[in-house]
Protein backbone atom coordinates (compact mmCIF):
# COMPACT_ATOMS: atom_id res chain seq x y z
CA UNK A 1 0.00 0.00 0.00
CA UNK A 2 2.82 2.30 0.83
CA UNK A 3 4.36 1.50 -2.51
CA UNK A 4 1.18 2.48 -4.22
CA UNK A 5 1.05 5.88 -2.46
CA UNK A 6 4.69 6.43 -3.23
CA UNK A 7 4.14 5.68 -6.90
CA UNK A 8 1.17 8.05 -7.06
CA UNK A 9 3.05 10.83 -5.34
CA UNK A 10 5.99 10.40 -7.67
CA UNK A 11 3.67 10.52 -10.67
CA UNK A 12 1.99 13.68 -9.45
CA UNK A 13 5.32 15.33 -8.81
CA UNK A 14 6.50 14.47 -12.31
CA UNK A 15 3.26 15.78 -13.81
CA UNK A 16 3.64 19.03 -11.98
CA UNK A 17 7.06 19.42 -13.51
CA UNK A 18 6.14 18.41 -17.05
CA UNK A 19 2.77 20.11 -17.56
CA UNK A 20 3.89 23.73 -17.40
CA UNK A 21 6.62 22.99 -19.90
CA UNK A 22 4.16 21.36 -22.24
CA UNK A 23 1.70 24.20 -21.82
CA UNK A 24 4.23 26.80 -22.85
CA UNK A 25 3.83 26.26 -26.56
CA UNK A 26 3.90 28.64 -29.48
CA UNK A 27 0.49 29.94 -28.56
CA UNK A 28 1.95 31.94 -25.73
CA UNK A 29 4.06 33.91 -28.19
CA UNK A 30 1.10 35.17 -30.14
CA UNK A 31 -0.22 36.82 -27.01
CA UNK A 32 3.12 38.41 -26.33
CA UNK A 33 3.54 39.68 -29.87
CA UNK A 34 0.10 40.74 -31.03
CA UNK A 35 -0.43 41.78 -34.62
CA UNK A 36 -2.47 44.79 -33.58
CA UNK A 37 -0.87 46.25 -30.51
CA UNK A 38 -2.73 49.51 -30.63
CA UNK A 39 -6.30 50.12 -29.61
CA UNK A 40 -7.32 51.43 -32.99
CA UNK A 41 -6.17 48.37 -34.85
CA UNK A 42 -2.80 49.52 -36.03
CA UNK A 43 0.24 47.35 -35.48
CA UNK A 44 2.14 50.27 -34.06
CA UNK A 45 1.38 53.72 -32.80
CA UNK A 46 2.64 56.46 -30.61
CA UNK A 47 0.87 56.94 -27.33
CA UNK A 48 1.40 59.00 -24.28
CA UNK A 49 3.82 56.41 -23.06
CA UNK A 50 5.82 56.42 -26.24
CA UNK A 51 5.80 54.10 -29.21
CA UNK A 52 3.85 50.90 -28.98
CA UNK A 53 4.65 48.10 -31.37
CA UNK A 54 4.10 44.40 -31.59
CA UNK A 55 7.10 43.74 -29.35
CA UNK A 56 7.19 43.53 -25.57
CA UNK A 57 6.50 46.42 -23.23
CA UNK A 58 7.68 46.71 -19.67
CA UNK A 59 5.81 47.58 -16.55
CA UNK A 60 6.93 50.00 -13.84
CA UNK A 61 9.31 47.45 -12.41
CA UNK A 62 10.77 46.62 -15.76
CA UNK A 63 9.06 43.30 -16.15
CA UNK A 64 8.10 42.44 -19.73
CA UNK A 65 4.42 42.49 -20.55
CA UNK A 66 2.56 42.01 -23.84
CA UNK A 67 2.18 45.21 -25.73
CA UNK A 68 -1.60 44.88 -26.02
CA UNK A 69 -2.03 44.59 -22.28
CA UNK A 70 -3.86 47.51 -20.81
CA UNK A 71 -2.67 46.94 -17.27
CA UNK A 72 0.53 45.60 -15.85
CA UNK A 73 0.25 42.02 -14.72
CA UNK A 74 2.02 42.51 -11.41
CA UNK A 75 1.39 46.12 -10.49
CA UNK A 76 -1.96 46.73 -12.22
CA UNK A 77 -0.64 50.02 -13.48
CA UNK A 78 -2.00 51.31 -16.77
CA UNK A 79 0.19 50.65 -19.76
CA UNK A 80 0.70 52.78 -22.84
CA UNK A 81 -2.24 51.17 -24.58
CA UNK A 82 -4.58 51.49 -21.66
CA UNK A 83 -7.28 53.71 -23.08
CA UNK A 84 -9.94 52.03 -25.23
CA UNK A 85 -11.36 55.37 -26.34
CA UNK A 86 -9.44 55.51 -29.54
CA UNK A 87 -10.92 55.26 -32.98
CA UNK A 88 -9.28 54.92 -36.35
CA UNK A 89 -7.67 58.15 -37.24
CA UNK A 90 -8.79 59.65 -40.53
CA UNK A 91 -6.41 59.93 -43.43
CA UNK A 92 -6.80 63.34 -44.91
CA UNK A 93 -3.65 63.63 -46.94
CA UNK A 94 -3.61 63.44 -50.71
CA UNK A 95 -3.90 60.11 -52.45
CA UNK A 96 -0.69 58.45 -53.48
CA UNK A 97 1.20 58.92 -50.27
CA UNK A 98 2.62 62.35 -50.90
CA UNK A 99 1.92 64.16 -47.71
CA UNK A 100 3.10 67.33 -46.19
CA UNK A 101 5.21 66.87 -43.14
CA UNK A 102 4.05 69.35 -40.56
CA UNK A 103 7.06 69.06 -38.37
CA UNK A 104 6.02 71.61 -35.84
CA UNK A 105 2.83 69.84 -35.00
CA UNK A 106 4.58 66.60 -34.25
CA UNK A 107 6.27 67.79 -31.19
CA UNK A 108 5.29 65.57 -28.35
CA UNK A 109 3.37 66.93 -25.51
CA UNK A 110 5.65 67.52 -22.54
CA UNK A 111 2.95 66.27 -20.26
CA UNK A 112 2.01 63.35 -22.42
CA UNK A 113 4.71 60.89 -21.42
CA UNK A 114 2.86 60.19 -18.25
CA UNK A 115 1.29 56.79 -18.59
CA UNK A 116 -1.70 57.74 -16.52
CA UNK A 117 -4.87 56.98 -18.45
CA UNK A 118 -6.60 59.89 -20.09
CA UNK A 119 -10.32 59.21 -20.05
CA UNK A 120 -11.05 61.75 -22.75
CA UNK A 121 -12.12 60.68 -26.22
CA UNK A 122 -9.21 59.87 -28.43
CA UNK A 123 -6.35 60.53 -26.04
CA UNK A 124 -4.06 58.36 -28.05
CA UNK A 125 -4.47 60.37 -31.20
CA UNK A 126 -4.25 63.72 -29.50
CA UNK A 127 -1.21 62.86 -27.47
CA UNK A 128 0.68 61.92 -30.52
CA UNK A 129 0.45 65.26 -32.20
CA UNK A 130 -0.89 67.96 -29.96
CA UNK A 131 1.53 70.79 -29.54
CA UNK A 132 0.62 71.64 -26.01
CA UNK A 133 -0.91 70.28 -22.88
CA UNK A 134 -4.08 72.26 -23.27
CA UNK A 135 -5.12 70.22 -26.26
CA UNK A 136 -4.80 66.85 -24.67
CA UNK A 137 -7.72 64.63 -25.30
CA UNK A 138 -8.92 66.64 -28.27
CA UNK A 139 -8.89 65.38 -31.81
CA UNK A 140 -6.29 67.00 -33.94
CA UNK A 141 -5.98 67.82 -37.58
CA UNK A 142 -4.14 66.38 -40.52
CA UNK A 143 -0.83 66.42 -38.72
CA UNK A 144 -2.18 63.79 -36.46
CA UNK A 145 -3.14 61.65 -39.40
CA UNK A 146 0.24 62.01 -40.92
CA UNK A 147 1.77 60.62 -37.85
CA UNK A 148 -0.55 57.67 -38.07
CA UNK A 149 0.65 56.86 -41.52
CA UNK A 150 4.22 56.84 -40.44
CA UNK A 151 5.57 53.31 -40.70
CA UNK A 152 6.22 52.97 -37.05
CA UNK A 153 6.00 49.23 -37.21
CA UNK A 154 9.12 49.15 -39.30
CA UNK A 155 11.10 50.65 -36.47
CA UNK A 156 12.29 48.75 -33.47
CA UNK A 157 10.30 49.42 -30.37
CA UNK A 158 11.47 52.76 -29.23
CA UNK A 159 13.80 52.83 -26.31
CA UNK A 160 11.81 54.08 -23.40
CA UNK A 161 14.87 55.14 -21.55
CA UNK A 162 15.82 57.53 -24.33
CA UNK A 163 12.57 58.70 -25.74
CA UNK A 164 14.06 61.78 -27.29
CA UNK A 165 16.74 60.01 -29.24
CA UNK A 166 14.46 57.24 -30.33
CA UNK A 167 11.99 59.65 -31.80
CA UNK A 168 12.36 61.34 -35.12
CA UNK A 169 13.93 64.76 -34.89
CA UNK A 170 10.72 66.40 -35.82
CA UNK A 171 8.98 64.76 -32.91
CA UNK A 172 11.51 65.57 -30.29
CA UNK A 173 10.16 67.85 -27.60
CA UNK A 174 11.60 71.27 -27.31
CA UNK A 175 12.20 70.79 -23.64
CA UNK A 176 13.10 67.68 -21.68
CA UNK A 177 10.05 65.68 -21.11
CA UNK A 178 9.40 63.67 -18.02
CA UNK A 179 10.29 60.07 -18.41
CA UNK A 180 7.42 57.67 -18.61
CA UNK A 181 7.10 55.71 -15.44
CA UNK A 182 6.83 52.42 -17.20
CA UNK A 183 9.96 52.77 -19.26
CA UNK A 184 13.15 52.98 -17.28
CA UNK A 185 13.90 49.27 -17.42
CA UNK A 186 14.18 49.30 -21.13
CA UNK A 187 17.55 50.98 -20.90
CA UNK A 188 19.13 47.69 -21.75
CA UNK A 189 17.40 47.63 -25.10
CA UNK A 190 19.22 48.85 -28.17
CA UNK A 191 18.61 52.44 -29.02
CA UNK A 192 16.45 52.85 -32.02
CA UNK A 193 17.76 54.99 -34.81
CA UNK A 194 15.68 58.00 -35.59
CA UNK A 195 13.76 57.73 -38.74
CA UNK A 196 13.21 60.79 -40.89
CA UNK A 197 9.56 61.48 -40.57
CA UNK A 198 9.47 63.51 -43.71
CA UNK A 199 9.18 60.33 -45.77
CA UNK A 200 5.82 58.96 -44.88
CA UNK A 201 4.59 55.88 -46.57
CA UNK A 202 0.92 55.83 -47.34
CA UNK A 203 -0.88 53.21 -45.36
CA UNK A 204 -4.10 51.67 -46.58
CA UNK A 205 -6.64 54.32 -45.88
CA UNK A 206 -10.39 53.96 -45.55
CA UNK A 207 -12.20 53.79 -48.86
CA UNK A 208 -14.34 56.81 -48.23
CA UNK A 209 -11.28 58.89 -47.63
CA UNK A 210 -9.77 57.80 -50.91
CA UNK A 211 -13.02 58.53 -52.67
CA UNK A 212 -13.08 62.01 -51.23
CA UNK A 213 -9.57 62.80 -52.14
CA UNK A 214 -9.92 61.27 -55.60
CA UNK A 215 -13.07 63.20 -56.23
CA UNK A 216 -11.39 66.40 -55.23
CA UNK A 217 -8.50 65.88 -57.58
CA UNK A 218 -8.50 66.31 -61.32
CA UNK A 219 -5.76 63.79 -61.82
CA UNK A 220 -6.92 60.68 -63.64
CA UNK A 221 -3.74 58.72 -64.09
CA UNK A 222 -4.38 56.24 -61.31
CA UNK A 223 -7.63 54.55 -62.25
CA UNK A 224 -7.72 52.41 -59.13
CA UNK A 225 -8.02 55.42 -56.88
CA UNK A 226 -10.90 56.70 -59.00
CA UNK A 227 -12.89 53.50 -58.69
CA UNK A 228 -14.61 54.22 -55.35
CA UNK A 229 -15.71 57.63 -56.55
CA UNK A 230 -16.84 56.15 -59.85
CA UNK A 231 -18.91 53.55 -58.07
CA UNK A 232 -20.64 56.31 -56.18
CA UNK A 233 -21.10 58.30 -59.37
CA UNK A 234 -19.18 61.17 -57.84
CA UNK A 235 -16.43 61.75 -60.38
CA UNK A 236 -16.16 65.43 -61.15
CA UNK A 237 -16.71 66.90 -64.58
CA UNK A 238 -13.01 67.69 -64.76
CA UNK A 239 -12.15 64.09 -63.99
CA UNK A 240 -14.62 62.91 -66.58
CA UNK A 241 -13.03 65.14 -69.18
CA UNK A 242 -9.60 63.99 -68.14
CA UNK A 243 -10.65 60.37 -68.57
CA UNK A 244 -12.22 61.10 -71.94
CA UNK A 245 -9.03 62.79 -73.07
CA UNK A 246 -6.99 59.82 -71.90
CA UNK A 247 -9.35 57.49 -73.69
CA UNK A 248 -8.96 59.41 -76.92
CA UNK A 249 -5.18 59.45 -76.75
CA UNK A 250 -4.57 56.01 -75.32
CA UNK A 251 -3.14 53.49 -77.73
CA UNK A 252 -3.49 50.32 -75.69
CA UNK A 253 -6.87 48.69 -76.03
CA UNK A 254 -6.74 47.18 -72.53
CA UNK A 255 -6.11 50.55 -70.94
CA UNK A 256 -8.89 52.04 -73.02
CA UNK A 257 -11.20 49.40 -71.68
CA UNK A 258 -10.23 50.19 -68.10
CA UNK A 259 -10.82 53.91 -68.58
CA UNK A 260 -14.11 53.26 -70.28
CA UNK A 261 -15.26 51.00 -67.46
CA UNK A 262 -14.54 53.70 -64.91
CA UNK A 263 -16.71 56.10 -66.90
CA UNK A 264 -19.43 53.47 -67.29
CA UNK A 265 -19.48 52.75 -63.57
CA UNK A 266 -19.62 56.45 -62.82
CA UNK A 267 -22.66 56.89 -65.07
CA UNK A 268 -24.24 53.84 -63.46
CA UNK A 269 -23.54 55.20 -60.00
CA UNK A 270 -25.17 58.49 -60.93
CA UNK A 271 -28.19 56.68 -62.30
CA UNK A 272 -27.79 58.45 -65.64
CA UNK A 273 -29.19 55.74 -67.90
CA UNK A 274 -28.88 57.69 -71.13
CA UNK A 275 -25.22 58.42 -70.52
CA UNK A 276 -24.66 54.84 -69.36
CA UNK A 277 -26.17 53.53 -72.59
CA UNK A 278 -24.03 55.86 -74.68
CA UNK A 279 -20.84 54.83 -72.91
CA UNK A 280 -21.64 51.12 -72.98
CA UNK A 281 -22.51 51.30 -76.67
CA UNK A 282 -19.19 52.96 -77.37
CA UNK A 283 -17.38 50.43 -75.21
CA UNK A 284 -18.99 47.47 -76.94
CA UNK A 285 -18.78 48.88 -80.44
CA UNK A 286 -15.29 50.34 -80.35
CA UNK A 287 -13.30 48.87 -77.48
CA UNK A 288 -14.27 45.47 -76.19
CA UNK A 289 -17.29 43.22 -76.41
CA UNK A 290 -15.86 40.14 -74.74
CA UNK A 291 -17.44 40.79 -71.35
CA UNK A 292 -20.67 38.79 -71.28
CA UNK A 293 -21.88 40.66 -68.20
CA UNK A 294 -21.73 43.98 -69.98
CA UNK A 295 -23.33 42.60 -73.15
CA UNK A 296 -26.06 41.04 -71.06
CA UNK A 297 -26.70 44.17 -69.05
CA UNK A 298 -26.82 46.30 -72.18
CA UNK A 299 -29.18 43.87 -73.83
CA UNK A 300 -31.36 43.94 -70.73
CA UNK A 301 -31.40 47.72 -70.77
CA UNK A 302 -32.36 47.80 -74.46
CA UNK A 303 -35.12 45.28 -73.86
CA UNK A 304 -36.96 47.88 -71.78
CA UNK A 305 -37.50 49.88 -74.94
CA UNK A 306 -39.82 49.22 -77.83
CA UNK A 307 -39.55 47.32 -81.07
CA UNK A 308 -37.04 49.80 -82.42
CA UNK A 309 -34.42 48.51 -80.00
CA UNK A 310 -35.31 44.86 -80.32
CA UNK A 311 -32.66 44.18 -82.95
CA UNK A 312 -30.05 45.53 -80.54
CA UNK A 313 -31.35 43.26 -77.82
CA UNK A 314 -30.89 40.22 -80.05
CA UNK A 315 -27.48 41.33 -81.22
CA UNK A 316 -25.97 41.90 -77.79
CA UNK A 317 -27.65 38.87 -76.32
CA UNK A 318 -25.95 36.86 -79.02
CA UNK A 319 -22.56 38.37 -78.13
CA UNK A 320 -23.16 37.57 -74.48
CA UNK A 321 -24.05 34.00 -75.39
CA UNK A 322 -20.82 33.71 -77.36
CA UNK A 323 -18.91 34.24 -74.11
CA UNK A 324 -21.27 32.43 -71.80
CA UNK A 325 -18.47 30.04 -70.84
CA UNK A 326 -17.14 32.76 -68.54
CA UNK A 327 -20.08 32.09 -66.27
CA UNK A 328 -20.39 29.07 -64.04
CA UNK A 329 -22.94 27.35 -61.87
CA UNK A 330 -26.18 29.10 -61.08
CA UNK A 331 -24.95 32.30 -62.70
CA UNK A 332 -24.54 30.43 -65.96
CA UNK A 333 -28.00 28.92 -65.69
CA UNK A 334 -29.81 32.12 -64.85
CA UNK A 335 -27.95 34.30 -67.35
CA UNK A 336 -28.27 31.94 -70.30
CA UNK A 337 -31.94 31.45 -69.52
CA UNK A 338 -32.40 35.21 -69.32
CA UNK A 339 -30.60 35.79 -72.61
CA UNK A 340 -32.78 33.30 -74.47
CA UNK A 341 -35.78 34.97 -72.91
CA UNK A 342 -34.59 38.42 -73.99
CA UNK A 343 -34.04 37.21 -77.53
CA UNK A 344 -37.46 35.61 -77.74
CA UNK A 345 -39.23 38.63 -76.37
CA UNK A 346 -37.33 40.88 -78.72
CA UNK A 347 -38.23 38.68 -81.67
CA UNK A 348 -41.83 38.76 -80.56
CA UNK A 349 -41.79 42.55 -80.44
CA UNK A 350 -40.46 42.69 -83.97
CA UNK A 351 -43.07 40.23 -85.11
CA UNK A 352 -45.89 42.15 -83.45
CA UNK A 353 -44.68 45.35 -85.01
CA UNK A 354 -44.42 43.80 -88.46
CA UNK A 355 -47.86 42.24 -88.10
CA UNK A 356 -49.35 45.56 -87.12
CA UNK A 357 -47.74 47.17 -90.15
CA UNK A 358 -49.00 44.45 -92.44
CA UNK A 359 -52.49 44.75 -91.03
CA UNK A 360 -52.65 48.38 -92.03
CA UNK A 361 -50.68 48.04 -95.23
CA UNK A 362 -51.08 44.81 -97.14
CA UNK A 363 -47.95 44.58 -99.23
CA UNK A 364 -45.80 41.61 -100.12
CA UNK A 365 -42.82 43.23 -98.46
CA UNK A 366 -44.65 43.69 -95.19
CA UNK A 367 -45.95 40.18 -95.32
CA UNK A 368 -42.48 38.82 -95.91
CA UNK A 369 -41.13 40.84 -93.03
CA UNK A 370 -43.85 39.58 -90.75
CA UNK A 371 -43.19 36.00 -91.77
CA UNK A 372 -39.46 36.49 -91.19
CA UNK A 373 -39.90 37.83 -87.67
CA UNK A 374 -42.45 35.20 -86.85
CA UNK A 375 -39.99 32.52 -87.87
CA UNK A 376 -37.31 34.24 -85.83
CA UNK A 377 -39.53 34.31 -82.77
CA UNK A 378 -40.41 30.69 -83.28
CA UNK A 379 -36.76 29.67 -83.44
CA UNK A 380 -35.75 31.78 -80.44
CA UNK A 381 -38.64 30.45 -78.40
CA UNK A 382 -37.76 26.91 -79.32
CA UNK A 383 -34.14 27.49 -78.25
CA UNK A 384 -35.31 28.98 -74.99
CA UNK A 385 -37.73 26.15 -74.43
CA UNK A 386 -35.07 23.52 -75.11
CA UNK A 387 -32.63 25.16 -72.73
CA UNK A 388 -35.27 25.58 -70.05
CA UNK A 389 -36.12 21.91 -70.33
CA UNK A 390 -32.48 20.84 -70.31
CA UNK A 391 -31.63 22.97 -67.28
CA UNK A 392 -34.82 22.08 -65.39
CA UNK A 393 -36.14 25.64 -65.35
CA UNK A 394 -39.59 27.10 -65.91
CA UNK A 395 -40.86 26.35 -69.42
CA UNK A 396 -44.24 28.07 -69.26
CA UNK A 397 -43.39 31.36 -70.93
CA UNK A 398 -41.09 29.75 -73.47
CA UNK A 399 -43.84 27.35 -74.45
CA UNK A 400 -46.36 30.18 -74.77
CA UNK A 401 -44.12 32.14 -77.13
CA UNK A 402 -43.26 29.03 -79.07
CA UNK A 403 -46.86 27.99 -79.60
CA UNK A 404 -47.85 31.56 -80.39
CA UNK A 405 -45.24 31.88 -83.11
CA UNK A 406 -45.50 28.36 -84.47
CA UNK A 407 -49.28 28.41 -84.40
CA UNK A 408 -49.29 24.82 -83.26
CA UNK A 409 -48.29 22.93 -80.19
CA UNK A 410 -46.87 20.09 -82.24
CA UNK A 411 -43.76 22.07 -83.19
CA UNK A 412 -42.94 22.98 -79.60
CA UNK A 413 -43.77 19.74 -77.89
CA UNK A 414 -41.85 17.61 -80.33
CA UNK B 1 -106.44 18.60 -109.80
CA UNK B 2 -105.51 21.98 -108.44
CA UNK B 3 -104.17 20.29 -105.35
CA UNK B 4 -101.97 18.07 -107.47
CA UNK B 5 -100.66 21.03 -109.42
CA UNK B 6 -99.80 22.94 -106.29
CA UNK B 7 -97.84 19.96 -104.94
CA UNK B 8 -95.89 19.65 -108.17
CA UNK B 9 -95.15 23.35 -108.23
CA UNK B 10 -93.90 23.25 -104.67
CA UNK B 11 -91.64 20.34 -105.50
CA UNK B 12 -90.11 22.14 -108.45
CA UNK B 13 -89.59 25.34 -106.54
CA UNK B 14 -88.12 23.56 -103.57
CA UNK B 15 -85.56 21.54 -105.50
CA UNK B 16 -84.36 24.50 -107.56
CA UNK B 17 -83.92 26.79 -104.55
CA UNK B 18 -80.37 28.24 -104.36
CA UNK B 19 -80.55 28.38 -100.61
CA UNK B 20 -81.16 24.70 -100.42
CA UNK B 21 -78.24 23.96 -102.75
CA UNK B 22 -75.85 26.22 -100.86
CA UNK B 23 -76.53 24.66 -97.47
CA UNK B 24 -75.87 21.25 -98.84
CA UNK B 25 -72.64 22.09 -100.72
CA UNK B 26 -70.76 24.61 -98.61
CA UNK B 27 -71.41 23.48 -95.08
CA UNK B 28 -72.52 25.40 -92.06
CA UNK B 29 -70.77 28.73 -91.54
CA UNK B 30 -68.77 29.13 -88.35
CA UNK B 31 -67.68 32.53 -87.11
CA UNK B 32 -64.84 33.17 -84.68
CA UNK B 33 -64.31 36.56 -83.03
CA UNK B 34 -60.96 37.11 -81.32
CA UNK B 35 -60.61 39.74 -78.62
CA UNK B 36 -58.17 40.57 -75.92
CA UNK B 37 -58.95 40.76 -72.23
CA UNK B 38 -60.19 44.33 -72.64
CA UNK B 39 -62.71 43.07 -75.20
CA UNK B 40 -60.89 44.87 -77.99
CA UNK B 41 -60.54 42.97 -81.27
CA UNK B 42 -57.05 41.63 -81.93
CA UNK B 43 -56.24 42.70 -85.45
CA UNK B 44 -53.24 40.43 -85.81
CA UNK B 45 -54.92 37.20 -84.70
CA UNK B 46 -54.98 34.13 -86.91
CA UNK B 47 -57.14 31.02 -86.95
CA UNK B 48 -55.88 27.65 -88.04
CA UNK B 49 -57.17 24.12 -88.16
CA UNK B 50 -54.59 21.59 -86.90
CA UNK B 51 -54.61 19.74 -90.22
CA UNK B 52 -54.23 22.87 -92.28
CA UNK B 53 -51.08 24.45 -93.57
CA UNK B 54 -52.40 27.98 -93.89
CA UNK B 55 -53.33 30.41 -91.17
CA UNK B 56 -56.38 32.58 -91.66
CA UNK B 57 -56.10 36.17 -90.60
CA UNK B 58 -59.06 37.69 -88.85
CA UNK B 59 -60.72 40.86 -89.99
CA UNK B 60 -58.50 43.62 -88.69
CA UNK B 61 -61.44 45.82 -87.80
CA UNK B 62 -63.64 43.52 -85.76
CA UNK B 63 -61.30 40.56 -85.15
CA UNK B 64 -63.64 38.07 -86.82
CA UNK B 65 -63.11 35.16 -89.16
CA UNK B 66 -65.81 33.12 -90.83
CA UNK B 67 -65.76 29.99 -92.98
CA UNK B 68 -67.87 26.96 -93.78
CA UNK B 69 -65.24 24.87 -95.49
CA UNK B 70 -61.50 24.42 -95.19
CA UNK B 71 -59.06 23.12 -97.78
CA UNK B 72 -56.58 20.61 -96.45
CA UNK B 73 -53.02 20.09 -97.78
CA UNK B 74 -53.96 16.80 -99.48
CA UNK B 75 -56.51 18.62 -101.62
CA UNK B 76 -59.56 17.43 -99.74
CA UNK B 77 -62.21 19.73 -98.35
CA UNK B 78 -63.40 19.87 -94.80
CA UNK B 79 -66.97 21.05 -94.73
CA UNK B 80 -68.51 22.11 -91.51
CA UNK B 81 -71.63 20.18 -90.84
CA UNK B 82 -74.01 20.25 -87.95
CA UNK B 83 -72.90 17.95 -85.20
CA UNK B 84 -69.28 17.70 -86.20
CA UNK B 85 -66.53 18.52 -83.71
CA UNK B 86 -64.26 21.27 -84.86
CA UNK B 87 -60.75 21.94 -83.55
CA UNK B 88 -59.20 25.36 -84.11
CA UNK B 89 -56.02 27.06 -82.92
CA UNK B 90 -56.32 30.79 -82.40
CA UNK B 91 -53.13 32.75 -81.91
CA UNK B 92 -51.69 36.24 -82.16
CA UNK B 93 -48.23 37.65 -81.61
CA UNK B 94 -47.81 38.48 -77.95
CA UNK B 95 -50.84 36.49 -76.88
CA UNK B 96 -51.24 33.04 -75.47
CA UNK B 97 -52.51 30.62 -78.09
CA UNK B 98 -55.90 29.05 -77.47
CA UNK B 99 -56.97 25.71 -78.84
CA UNK B 100 -60.73 25.33 -78.94
CA UNK B 101 -62.99 22.38 -79.55
CA UNK B 102 -66.45 23.26 -80.81
CA UNK B 103 -69.45 21.21 -81.79
CA UNK B 104 -71.03 22.75 -84.89
CA UNK B 105 -74.70 23.54 -84.69
CA UNK B 106 -77.24 24.08 -87.48
CA UNK B 107 -76.99 27.85 -87.19
CA UNK B 108 -75.69 30.68 -85.05
CA UNK B 109 -72.21 29.27 -84.86
CA UNK B 110 -70.38 32.21 -83.36
CA UNK B 111 -67.43 31.57 -81.07
CA UNK B 112 -66.00 34.38 -78.97
CA UNK B 113 -62.39 33.80 -78.04
CA UNK B 114 -60.42 35.87 -75.56
CA UNK B 115 -56.65 35.71 -75.78
CA UNK B 116 -54.65 36.65 -72.67
CA UNK B 117 -51.39 38.47 -73.17
CA UNK B 118 -48.16 36.67 -72.48
CA UNK B 119 -46.89 38.15 -69.25
CA UNK B 120 -43.43 39.68 -69.40
CA UNK B 121 -41.48 38.82 -66.26
CA UNK B 122 -38.87 41.54 -66.38
CA UNK B 123 -38.44 41.75 -62.64
CA UNK B 124 -37.07 38.25 -62.48
CA UNK B 125 -34.01 39.10 -64.48
CA UNK B 126 -31.00 39.85 -62.34
CA UNK B 127 -28.79 42.77 -63.28
CA UNK B 128 -25.10 42.01 -63.07
CA UNK B 129 -22.58 44.38 -61.53
CA UNK B 130 -20.00 45.55 -64.01
CA UNK B 131 -16.53 45.18 -62.60
CA UNK B 132 -13.62 47.46 -63.28
CA UNK B 133 -10.95 46.40 -65.70
CA UNK B 134 -8.44 44.96 -63.31
CA UNK B 135 -5.67 42.69 -64.48
CA UNK B 136 -5.52 41.06 -61.09
CA UNK B 137 -7.13 41.70 -57.74
CA UNK B 138 -5.60 44.54 -55.76
CA UNK B 139 -4.00 43.52 -52.48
Amino acid sequence: MNNLYRTMLTGLALSALVLPAAAAGWQSFSAAFPTSACQDGWAACITAGGAVGPGMLHDTAGRPIPSDGRLGWFDLQPTASFSPFVGLSAYSGPAGGTMPAPVASREPDPVAPSMAPQPTPGPDASIRTTPGPSTMGQPTGPADSSVRTQPVAAQPVSNPSQPVSSMPPSMQPSQPAPQPVAQPVAATQPVAQPTPISQPVAQPAPTAVIATSAAASTDCTDLVTLEPAAMMGSLTTAQGKCLEARLASESQQTTKAKISLVLINNADGKGDKAEWERLVKRHLEDIDRSDPDLCYKYSLQLSRGGAGRASGVIRWADYALENKSKWTGTTYKSRVFALYKLKTEAGNKLWQDAEATYTTEHTDENEAKSAKYRGMTKDFAREWLDYAKASAQDTKSAMQYCVSAAGTTAFCEG
Amino acid sequence: MSLLLSFMLHAVVSTSSPAYAKGDDEGVPVRVVVRDEAKAPIATAVVRHPQEADRHRVNAVDGSWEASVLYLPDGSELRFTAGMTLNLEISAPGYTTQVLTYQVRNRRNQIDVTLPKIEAEDSQLEEPTISFGRDEPRE
